[in-house]
């Protein structure tokens, strides 16, 4: 396994962190920005690594221990690198649906489950739809021209949320780029 | 009422101010409570920890809402709704008693 220092990047220490709660059966899964930097080749830099688990605090917190990370309030920090980690509240959800399919990714750095591009899709577009977040719009739209994406889902899904008119607007700023 | 339920009385004050007005700080709801200010600011950022809660700063305040992300979250309102229709009469009317619609900043108090 890759050893963390200031050169390594959000996508390396993704792969390096999910390799070590793999390896201590800690089911985990990469949510929100540093899964679309992840799907559009860094075109959007999160600062952060946002992990769902329903696994305990302490036995992440030990996890974490072996590759240097130390649990200060709410985030899990490295001497060695700016990323930080966080565990936001299971389960995985978007709006009111459950998601249960991820996508699994290996390379060289380790291992990584985390949300398929669609749903990362709808992820983003879900700060958008209830925090009126344009930002994540764009981030939408990032991974929606780099990735295969399910448009009908995310159509159906918007709709069972009452946001069709937002998903319009995400759809026609999808046309324009 | 749901106080034991919550892990305390300072739970139960700030799940009731945020259900009743949809946002709070904790002055605000420390002063409505009677309840010290930094046991209302732990248990606001417990709320936020747990996915309940998020917040803004708006001004030097820091202000805390429902966190519309939350999966559980219609649930856990409707829940709330229930225990808030359920609160004795006096305790009912101090929600009732303060004022939170705008006030136009040259009329006098």
């Amino acid at each position: 396994m890759s050893k963390i220092n200031s050169k390594t990047t959000l996508k390396e220490l993704a792969f390096i962190v999910g390799k070590v709660l793999k390896d201590c059966s800690i089911d985990a899964v990469l949510v929100g920005g540093a899964v679309v930097s992840i799907y559009s080749d860094n075109k959007y830099e999160s600062s952060d690594l946002d992990f769902i688990s329903s696994d305990s605090v302490k036995s992440i917190e030990d996890a974490l221990a072996k590759i240097g990370f130390k649990k200060k309030g709410r985030y899990f920090q490295h001497d060695d690198t700016e990323f930080f980690v966080e565990f936001p509240p299971s389960p995985v959800s978007i709006g009111n649906q459950i998601v249960r399919e991820f996508s699994t990714l290996e390379n060289e750095h380790g291992y990584l489950r985390l949300l398929l591009p669609t749903y990362s899709v709808m992820d983003r577009l879900a700060s958008f739809y209830f925090w009126n977040d344009w930002q994540s719009l764009d981030q939408a739209v990032l991974i929606s021209k780099q990735q295969k994406i399910d448009f009908s889902k995310i159509k159906q899904w918007s709709q069972e949320e009452g946001e069709l008119e937002k998903y319009e607007i995400f759809f026609q700023k999808l046309k324009k780029n | 009422m749901i106080g034991k339920l919550f892990g305390g009385k300072s739970a139960e004050a700030v799940l009731l101010f945020i259900y009743a007005f949809d946002e709070g700080y904790a002055s605000q709801i420390s002063a409505f409570s009677g309840i010290a200010l930094n046991v209302i600011q732990k248990q606001l950022l417990k709320f936020e920890d747990a996915g309940l809660f998020v917040s803004q700063n708006k001004g030097k305040t820091r202000m805390f809402m429902w966190n519309p992300r939350y999966y559980f979250l219609n649930e856990f309102k409707e829940f709330l709704k229930k225990v808030f229709m359920a609160l004795p009469e006096n305790e009912m009317k101090k929600y009732y008693e303060l004022r939170q619609r705008p006030r136009k900043g040259d009329k006098t108090l």
